[in-house]
């Protein structure tokens, strides 16, 4: 039986209302998006919706307890909590710089937890 | 509590029980305060208008016509002793009808014989003392005041602790029995032996009272809900503002009162409820509060709210019977030196100074005080950094960084004030502790951006744990805990 | 007294790209004072991601969208005061303030740019009825405390509005363990991003419940429950529609007030509607001299577009640093008519390219906005859908200004 699903994309703040038909995992019918981007998202929601994991991990030493994290790269939706328990009890010392590995290969998968602020060594 | 013997135990902290500690205090003798939640004040006296009145509403005659009358004559000096701000505003009773008018003229009759200063005014004195408030005549008091109910609470504790009395928060009374010649007082934290127990429990003064053998009043809760608004009103009046008293509600109707803090309040409503602690408020009141409010002052808006709370009164008649009702303060039918106060409230904080001048000499007529020399009237409160000229701050923050720093940016008060507001006399070290001392988490954005700094404060000077973080009650912790490294 | 040419009040992200957009242009003697720590404002605590698409052209985290900034201001050499907290500002702009290592500081700057952003509205603004326990937080306080300072609120939560923050701490709180019950909204429609709901609540399934509100709030010490109940079109609760929900936090998103204080304090006018400052194109306040720009101005759904609203700013104080102040007497009038919440500017002069930034008052399919002036429409444009929660921006050119008589256009959704 074909099947629809109506997909807000989460790509940009336009938020496009994308219409999709698909059976089994052929896409029938997609319409709605300002851009092509947003077939591709519609696409991968349908099949295995992938996330940009945002979240924090604490820090020792620094002039802050807590450095925010990212995964560089989305990952499936539902692993998103296998990395939160990795992340949990994780310690990195300072100082931290943007864009620094945190961790590879959380939980593993295929991404690493990069930071996305700076920490300085606390004096 | 540290001995088992005292002479006195006061059972309730709040504005009157703290009053008669510290008024005791003059004298050689053992005091203890017992005080079931976790700071004074936490009844009644943290949450009324903070009015000094001048007592043009009780009979002549009436122990609160005296009580409040010595209060209002006696609040600046003490005020001044202890450190609290207060001022003399001075009150309007609006007529916003021409039939109110007559009333006026009554208020001030009985007003006249309690002997305060009162004067019939018309339009034109108003348009010109308050001119967003809309009214037709008006009854002034110039000698109304305001003051900081909670600070006061606090420094009458504070300065009764500092003469010797011992205050036990966080204590429950179970029960109280005559054990030879004295009483046994047992609470949730042990028993203590006392030759004399006075009773300012006040919603709670009816249960207290009942093992004094003391059975004729029960208290019925009324509640006050009141709104706050922004500081940035404060412009729209600067007077009490009172309506002519509504007939038979057993309040004083809902009034405008401008704060120490330079808020104006809106209340209280008058509500007879069930429970002695549902201090709830409601959309019904709330609303009713804005439509009242707006008869006086127009220019009042919903958006001007930054707070609503409310307060309880412990009334001793049913709303059915209303009408004026004096307080109760007096020797137990069983035991002379069992004293209750029964029925404490409006205008109970104007009267505590009187109240506690008057049990005092209930005590002393059975048994002679005598005065202790080294008694010391006056009591240092935190130091308000901004309130101070330039010239002073700059020398405060010269010799301490802590000054340097503003937490609290709608009220602009330092770091060094949290402090010291956590290292009170009495050990209270909780965020409503702070609040109602050195006023942090009071402004427009209550709590929202100092509170994550008084946090700080708390972990970082004081080694408090997450964990163990209170709003006020006991029971009223603010966190779960970590958010990383939790489990 | 100190003397500075141009003095911005807060290191956001509006005082940075201030900043930065003022030295571009010339001037160097700038100081940005920050009550923080640090510069980045309200960004150092926006961890999620979805950030700096229309200006950087690719999905950044709020620490990240602040750091582009920041590494910036540090390049240029431009002084930024942290920890630093302005108590006083004039119409003369002088300016009091206080830190750790000066004391008490008095300033006096040539012009001055306002970019302090908002604070939240919160349980006592929106008269929230019942008792007043622990466990009641705003969502930005939740979001700070959680995201610096390491401290988890609660375990059961409520969230009242859906207002992006709300959104964004929904999923914050379900990933670090809570069980986040509902979101409540009392209006039809969320006032959030859409993205934000789906990849917040729907991701999570964390009900969003539209056309609710909180009535009741029950709790001795800490919060215990609340009461949620339908309301009708005039937001009044509709009887016997009420349920409880156990929880013991409550989480208020329910809009954000610029704060303006500060400008209050130097005479700024403020407008009703948006709570900012009423600003000129060059978004100059009635103040000579003292502009505004960010979330002080009008509350923003897009960094992106505080940032060019704040370029904008620092050019026009670059500008009047330079130039000394013209006076313009062509001034027109910028009113939002029916279905527009809030149109910024105000006020406008007839020589420039315009770009007017507005919200329409609801969420609808098929609008045409139209700006008109004596009696004829000056320039229109289709939407296919609107929403009070995306800030619409128009451009119009000045051809279009110059034949006007009128001193008064008006905008309006239809």
């Amino acid at each position: 039986m074909t099947e629809e699903k109506d997909i807000s994309c989460i790509l940009c703040p336009n938020g496009c209302d994308i219409k999709i038909k698909y059976l089994d995992d052929e896409i029938i019918e997609i319409e709605g998006a300002l851009c092509p981007k947003g077939n591709d998202y519609a696409k991968q929601e349908i099949k295995n919706p992938m996330r940009t994991l945002t979240s924090s991990v604490m820090v020792e030493g620094g002039d802050t307890s807590l450095v925010s994290v990212k995964t560089d790269k989305p990952v499936p939706l539902e692993k998103v909590m296998d990395i939160m328990d990795v992340i949990d009890d994780l310690r990195v010392k300072a100082p931290v710089s943007v864009g620094d590995v945190i961790l590879d290969s959380p939980a593993g998968l295929d991404c690493s937890i990069v930071a996305t602020r700076e920490v300085k060594i606390n004096i | 509590m540290k001995k088992q013997n005292y002479d006195i135990a006061i059972i309730g902290g709040g504005v009157v029980g703290t009053a008669i500690a510290r008024e005791l205090s003059r004298y050689k003798t053992d005091v203890l305060l017992i005080e079931k939640e976790n700071d004074v004040g936490q009844g009644a006296s943290n949450s009324n208008s903070g009015v000094v009145h001048s007592g043009f509403t009780a009979p002549v005659g009436s122990l609160k016509a005296d009580v409040c009358m010595y209060g209002n004559s006696h609040f600046e000096e003490i005020c001044s002793e202890l450190d609290v701000p207060y001022e003399k505003t001075g009150k309007l009773v609006v007529a916003v009808e021409e039939k109110q008018i007559a009333e006026l003229y009554n208020l001030q009759y009985i007003g006249r014989k309690n002997g305060a200063e009162l004067y019939i005014v018309g339009e034109d004195f108003i348009e010109e003392k308050e001119p967003n408030i809309s009214g037709k005549a008006a009854m002034y008091s110039p000698n109304s005041a305001i003051t900081s109910p909670y600070e006061l609470t606090i420094a009458f504790a504070e300065n009764a602790h500092q003469n010797g009395v011992e205050i036990s928060l966080n204590t429950k009374v179970v029960e109280i029995s005559k054990k030879n010649s004295k009483f046994s007082v047992k609470t949730d934290r042990g028993e203590i032996l006392t030759d004399y127990v006075i009773n300012s429990a006040g919603l709670y003064s009816d249960e207290i009272a009942a093992f004094s053998g003391e059975d004729r009043y029960k208290i019925y809760p009324c509640r006050g809900e009141y709104y706050v608004l922004d500081k940035n009103a404060s412009g729209l009046m600067s007077r009490l503002v009172y309506p002519v008293p509504p007939e038979n509600a057993g309040g004083l109707g809902i009034h405008l009162t401008p704060t120490v803090e330079g808020n104006i309040l809106i209340g209280p409503s008058n509500e007879y409820i069930d429970s002695v602690d549902n201090e709830a408020t409601t959309k019904e009141v709330m609303d009713k509060l804005i439509k009242e409010a707006r008869d006086f002052l127009p220019k009042i808006t919903r958006d001007m709210v930054i707070r609503s709370y409310s307060g309880i009164r412990s009334k001793i008649v049913p709303p059915e019977v209303g009408g004026f009702t004096d307080f109760v303060i007096e020797k137990s039918p069983k035991y002379d030196n069992f004293i209750n106060l029964i029925g404490i409230e409006s205008p109970g904080l104007t009267s505590a100074p009187g109240i506690a001048k008057y049990v005092v000499e209930m005590i002393d007529e059975m048994e002679k005080l005598r005065e202790d020399k080294d008694f010391k009237k006056t009591r240092k409160g935190i130091t308000k950094f901004y309130e101070l000229p330039e010239e002073k701050q700059k020398e405060l923050a010269e010799d301490n960084p802590n000054y340097r720093e503003i937490v609290c940016r709608c009220e602009n008060i330092t770091k060094q004030e949290i402090i010291d507001a956590l290292n009170n006399p009495l050990g209270v070290q909780t965020l409503k502790g702070v609040k109602y001392r050195a006023r942090a988490t009071m402004g427009r954005c209550q709590g929202g951006y100092c509170m994550a700094r008084i946090i700080k404060i708390m972990q970082d000077e004081f080694d408090m744990d997450l964990e163990e973080i209170k709003l006020e009650g006991n029971n009223s912790n603010l966190f779960a805990g970590q958010a990383k490294g939790w489990g | 007294m100190m003397k500075k040419e141009l003095v911005i009040i807060g290191a956001g992200p509006a005082g940075l790209a201030a900043a930065l957009a003022a030295y571009e242009d010339g001037i160097e003697d700038i100081l940005i004072i920050e009550r923080e720590e640090r510069p980045g404002g309200i960004l150092n605590q926006c961890i999620h991601d979805g950030f700096g698409l229309h200006k950087f052209k690719e999905v950044l985290t709020g620490p990240e969208y602040a750091h582009r900034y920041i590494d910036k201001v540090r390049e240029k050499e431009l002084e930024i005061m942290t920890n630093t907290i302005v108590t006083e500002l004039t119409d003369e702009k002088e300016l009091k303030a206080f830190n750790e290592n000066d004391g008490i500081l008095h300033i006096k700057a040539e012009a001055v740019i306002l970019a302090m952003g908002s604070r939240e509205r919160t349980a006592g603004g929106i008269s929230l009825p019942g008792d007043r326990p622990s466990g009641i937080y705003t969502a930005g306080l939740a979001q700070n405390l959680m995201n610096l300072q390491n401290i988890q609120v609660g375990k059961k939560i409520v969230i009242l509005g859906s207002g992006d923050i709300g959104l964004i701490m929904a999923r914050r709180l379900t990933l670090e363990g809570a069980d986040v019950k509902a979101v409540l909204e009392i209006m039809p429609y969320s006032n959030g991003l859409r993205r934000n709901i789906n990849q917040c609540l729907v991701d999570y399934n964390i009900p969003l419940k539209l056309s609710q509100t909180v009535i009741d709030v029950k709790g001795e010490d800490r919060l215990e429950s609340v009461t949620a109940a339908e309301v009708d079109e005039s937001f009044n609760p509709i009887e016997g529609t009420e349920y409880e929900i156990e929880c013991d936090t409550l989480i208020l998103s329910v809009g954000l007030i610029p704060e303006n204080e500060l400008s209050k304090k130097a005479n700024v006018q403020l407008d009703d509607t948006t709570g900012g400052a009423v600003v000129k194109d060059n978004l100059e306040t009635n103040v000579d001299g003292i502009f505004s720009c960010g979330n002080v101005l009008h509350v923003h759904d897009l960094v992106d577009f505080v940032s060019d609203e704040a370029e904008k700013a620092g050019k026009a104080a670059a500008e009047y640093i330079k130039k000394g102040h013209k006076l313009n007497k062509d001034n027109i009038f910028v009113e939002a008519g029916s279905g527009i919440g809030y149109v910024i500017p105000q006020v406008i002069s007839k020589e420039k390219d315009q770009i007017f930034s507005m919200r329409v008052r609801k969420p609808d399919n098929e609008k045409t906005i139209k700006i008109a002036a004596d009696g004829k429409i000056l320039h229109e444009e289709n939407f296919e859908k609107v929403n009070p929660s995306e800030m619409i921006k128009i451009k119009v050119s000045s051809e279009k200004f110059k034949p006007l008589e009128k001193s008064t256009i008006k905008v309006v959704a239809e």
